[in-house]
């Protein structure tokens, strides 16, 4: 069953064509990885899935919904969460207060009763403190709930993103370079978490360049070159084209 | 057992914090009896002073609301303070209603021509918004100056408003209002406490760290930052309904751009988002001045050297705002501590309880 | 009364008016370019000007000794010293012990410098209106068919004119020019390019101040009297020009305040004196409504 389908989707910055006619699906439960080159507008596709870019042609269909030019927190809403490629954390925050974000679009507390506290917002406050702390105990962060999110380690800002995107109750988690800047021990617990994270019903639609993270973890391949879909399959498939050799992973050998 | 924030005795020294606001408040609700005592003929002139400080909280806290929690450069908020003052007059003198039912009407009515106005401007990045929040309290001051619809008397204001009255008791000397304003400066410091540490609060609080990612995590930010500024305009009218009252006179000099840049400052001084930095600073900006009428012309002067200087030592404001305090339900905070022990506990002085911190 | 020439005249007050916007604004602009910063106490600055040539030209008497074209030359020369140097000492003073603070500081700082500034200068000159005085400057009238243009219209015209066509120049043909720019742009690229953004900042807090007082000057000569309040709503006006002209952009503050002053003229003359502030604002918004970085907005991306 397909859970997001693009179809023809393009985008232009002042003349310069950033993503060509790009069509492809994702299957739900799937763990599939955009890859290219740098520039191949991998992280504009991302954008315009989520919403904070608006593509100027073509169609988004997310769980029966379209999609395209819906402003990201409706889209949030529908089962969309993301990280960024870099990391956009609340810093000042305490790292329980930055999943609460992700939380806030399941809550339905309003202003008035925030205003006067009434007992249904004491109650859902509780359950989504509760709700907050099993997201920080699944990424393994439990226990620094209190410290400030600027603060973190590297690899561990990158999980509390991870998070605070699950934290909004997603069907499909977009990952952008979830393992960039990680050594490789915690690229291999990255590996894991998204293994779980698909243990949960979770689709998962990952931008990465660490190969050896990749291919093992990635059910489904698409790659994109100069805007556009140059190829997709499984991991196997797509190491054995030779468009995609040449295109990308042998200039990418040693990395 | 209660989760969520702030609530009273968590942190180091909370019960101290919590006891000293509490003996703080006591000694204030007995402040005019004190002052009668040191000097009948002073006390009077005393109350008046506090009261201006007392509206300049109120107007300040809900200022705080949307350049302290949304962090939107808003300095025109006394054009709904005037709207809500004007609405009250009109009501009043006009129509015959008492004050009291009006309060309503002048909230609502901030509340709405906040909406209708920042409708289109809310999305404007800092600086934008603050020349154009600038010149809706012109284009405020010149309409009421102008007599718009013939309902605000021009630049001679309005004359004739009734004093409020509960039950029969109409409030009419200083000490009447010191109760009146006080009171409802710690109901406003009670349920801006509890917005600020709500989906609410905590909506505004990701939206002014940062707007595209609160958008990315499924805030409306729009949305948001609209009903921050409707509340903050809304409470705004509600105090102006309190000061055509206290006045009973009231004309457009009052509602100035200057005072927009003075509430401005309390917010900024005191510390912005602080609402015990909010109570310091309409302290210092309105009544510490009082102080020194010795000095005469001299004192505004020095008023803007000490702005100037006081920015340069303490710009995060004097009394800056505080992490929220969350506790874990039950079992969770056996595993992972509480508020009081932990690994990393962040700087958590003092109790932030209702009431007025000295 | 609405005829041909009544608009010719709107038209050359709102161009006078709007060059001495125009001036100011680029104080504002300059320095909001480089440092993000609101100079708020610019307007005072402004005072500051028309109160050193008052006192140049009327209390010293330069006007009568020297004669007009000299004592105003020379005046014009020391009102942009001065008030340069009060504008230097401004920055060394309020802001550059916040330039690494919070924004909302240095906010703060600016009104708190504002308003030392205003009562500094109501102190020392008083309080009430102060005349430049009618025979400063000769009484010529050009006529232009039935069309009549004060002496002082194009006086105050041609030296703004002058002024921003230099500053054109300095700012787009020298390095010292590029260096503004390249601050403006990106302070953090123009450092590490080996652009001494201190010093940049010091010199365009003496150009703007420069400007700032040498407009205050021509307020006095154009309108005849200057109070010690003047520079609020002064401050107010070019402000808003700089805004709708995009703040940041040199060109933006010259177009905004020929625009804002065009506007109120024609606005006093053909919808009501009593609201053209009113007016002036509501354009404002719609401007920004429509365009949220101004008419010529400073170039700046986002990046996700």
């Amino acid at each position: 069953m397909r859970i997001l389908s693009l179809n023809n989707v393009t985008k232009t910055f002042g003349g310069l064509v950033a993503v060509a006619g790009v069509s492809c699906g994702v299957d739900r439960g799937a763990v599939v990885g955009l890859i290219g080159p740098n520039g191949a507008g991998k992280t504009t596709v991302f954008n315009m899935i989520t919403g904070s870019t608006r593509p100027d042609d073509g169609h988004i269909f997310f769980a029966g919904h379209s999609i395209r030019g819906l402003r990201p927190h409706r889209i949030v809403a529908l089962g969309i969460a993301r990280t960024f490629q870099t990391i956009r954390l609340f810093p000042g925050l305490s790292v329980l207060e930055n999943v609460l974000s992700g939380c806030h679009c399941r809550m339905r507390s309003g202003l008035v009763s925030s205003l006067l506290r009434l007992p249904g917002q004491r109650r859902e406050e509780r359950l989504v403190i509760e709700r907050a702390m099993a997201e920080l105990e699944f990424v393994g962060l439990a226990g620094l709930w209190r410290s400030t999110a600027g603060s973190l380690a590297y690899g561990d800002q990158r999980r509390l993103e991870i998070a605070r995107a699950l934290a909004t109750e997603p069907r499909l988690l977009i990952l952008d370079e979830p393992a960039g800047g990680m050594n490789e021990q915690e690229t291999q617990e990255l590996a894991a978490l998204v293994g779980s994270i698909r243990d949960r019903d979770v689709t998962i639609m990952l931008i990465e360049h660490d190969m050896g993270f990749v291919m093992p973890v990635c059910d489904q391949l698409l790659v994109m070159e100069n805007g556009i879909l140059i190829a997709q399959g499984t991991p196997q498939e797509i190491q054995n084209n030779p468009k995609v050799v040449e295109a990308y992973l042998g200039l990418d050998e040693d990395a | 057992m209660t989760a969520g924030p702030g609530n009273g005795n968590g942190g180091g020294g909370g019960i101290w914090g919590t006891c000293l606001t509490g003996v703080g408040v006591l000694a204030f609700a007995f402040l005019p009896s004190i002052l009668f005592s040191l000097s009948r003929n002073s006390a009077p002139y005393w109350l008046d002073v506090l009261n201006t400080v007392g509206l300049y909280t109120i107007l300040a806290l809900s200022l705080n609301v949307i350049l302290g929690h949304a962090g939107m450069f808003h300095m025109g908020h006394a054009a709904f303070f005037a709207i809500g003052a004007y609405a009250t007059a009109i009501l009043n003198t006009s129509f015959g209603w008492s004050i009291m039912a009006t309060m309503p009407v002048a909230a609502l009515a901030a509340g709405l021509v906040a909406a209708v106005v920042a409708w289109p401007i809310i999305h404007l990045r800092g600086d934008y918004l603050l020349i154009v929040t600038i010149g809706i309290v012109e284009i405020v001051r010149i309409a009421i100056t102008n007599d718009i619809f013939g309902l605000t008397g021009g630049s001679n204001g309005m004359y004739g408003i009734s004093r409020p009255s509960f039950f029969g008791f109409t409030l009419i000397k200083p000490e009447h209002f010191f109760y009146f304003i006080w009171l409802t400066v710690g109901l406003t410091v009670l349920l801006f406490h509890w917005l600020e540490n709500s989906r609410f609060g905590r909506a505004l609080k990701f939206i002014k760290e940062d707007t595209v990612a609160a958008e990315s995590m499924g805030v409306n930010t729009t949305r948001y930052k609209l009903m921050a500024f409707v509340i903050g305009a809304a409470w705004a009218g509600l105090a102006g309904t309190i000061f055509a009252s206290r006045m009973k006179t009231i004309s457009p000099e009052s509602f100035t751009f200057s005072e927009s840049v003075l509430l401005f400052t309390i917010v900024i001084l005191g510390g912005k988002g602080s609402q015990r930095g909010v109570l310091l600073g309409s302290f210092l900006v309105m009544g510490l001045p009082e102080f020194f009428r010795g000095f005469q012309d001299k004192r505004i002067l020095v008023f803007g050297a000490a702005l100037v200087v006081m920015m340069i030592f303490r710009p995060q404001g004097l009394l800056p705002s505080k992490p929220s305090r969350y506790r874990l339900p039950g079992t969770l905070s056996e595993r992972y501590g509480g508020q009081e022990a932990g690994d990393k506990p962040p700087p958590l002085p003092g109790g932030d309880g209702p009431g007025p911190v000295a | 009364m609405y005829d041909f020439d009544f608009f010719l005249q709107q038209l050359s007050n709102g161009l006078t008016r709007g060059s001495i916007y125009a001036l100011i604004a680029l104080g504002y602009t300059m320095v909001y370019g480089v440092m993000k910063l609101i100079n708020f106490a610019h307007g005072e600055l402004v005072t500051l000007g028309a109160y050193f040539g008052y006192t140049l030209l009327v209390t010293l008497g330069l006007g009568r000794s020297l004669g007009p074209p000299l004592a105003i030359g020379f005046s014009m020369v020391m009102v942009v010293g001065l008030v340069a140097l009060a504008g230097h000492l401004l920055e060394r003073v309020a802001y550059r012990p916040l330039r690494h603070s919070d924004r909302l500081a240095a906010v703060v700082s600016a009104l708190g410098a504002s308003i030392f500034l205003q009562n500094a200068i109501m102190l020392k000159w008083g309080a009430q209106y102060r005349a430049y005085g009618a025979e400063l400057l000769p009484n010529v009238v050009f006529h232009i068919g039935s069309f009549s243009l004060p002496l002082v219209r194009v006086l105050v015209f041609a030296a703004a004119a002058a002024v921003m066509a230099a500053l054109h120049v300095f700012i787009h043909r020298t390095s010292l020019g590029l260096a503004i720019r390249a601050a403006a742009i990106d302070q953090g690229a123009a450092k590490l390019m080996g652009i001494d953004v201190r010093r940049v900042i010091a010199l365009v807090f003496v150009i703007g101040p420069a400007l700032g007082g040498l407009a205050g000057l021509l307020v006095g000569l154009y309108y005849g009297q200057i109070n010690f309040n003047m520079g609020q709503i002064y401050g107010l006006k070019a402000f808003t020009a700089a805004i709708i002209g995009g703040i940041g952009n040199i060109t933006g503050a010259m177009v905004g305040g020929l625009l804002l002053g065009l506007l109120e003229t024609l606005s006093e003359g053909y919808i009501s004196v009593a609201w053209k502030d009113a007016f002036t604002f509501v354009v404002l918004i719609m401007i920004l409504v429509f365009r949220p970085t101004g008419l010529l907005p400073e170039r700046v991306a986002e990046k996700l």
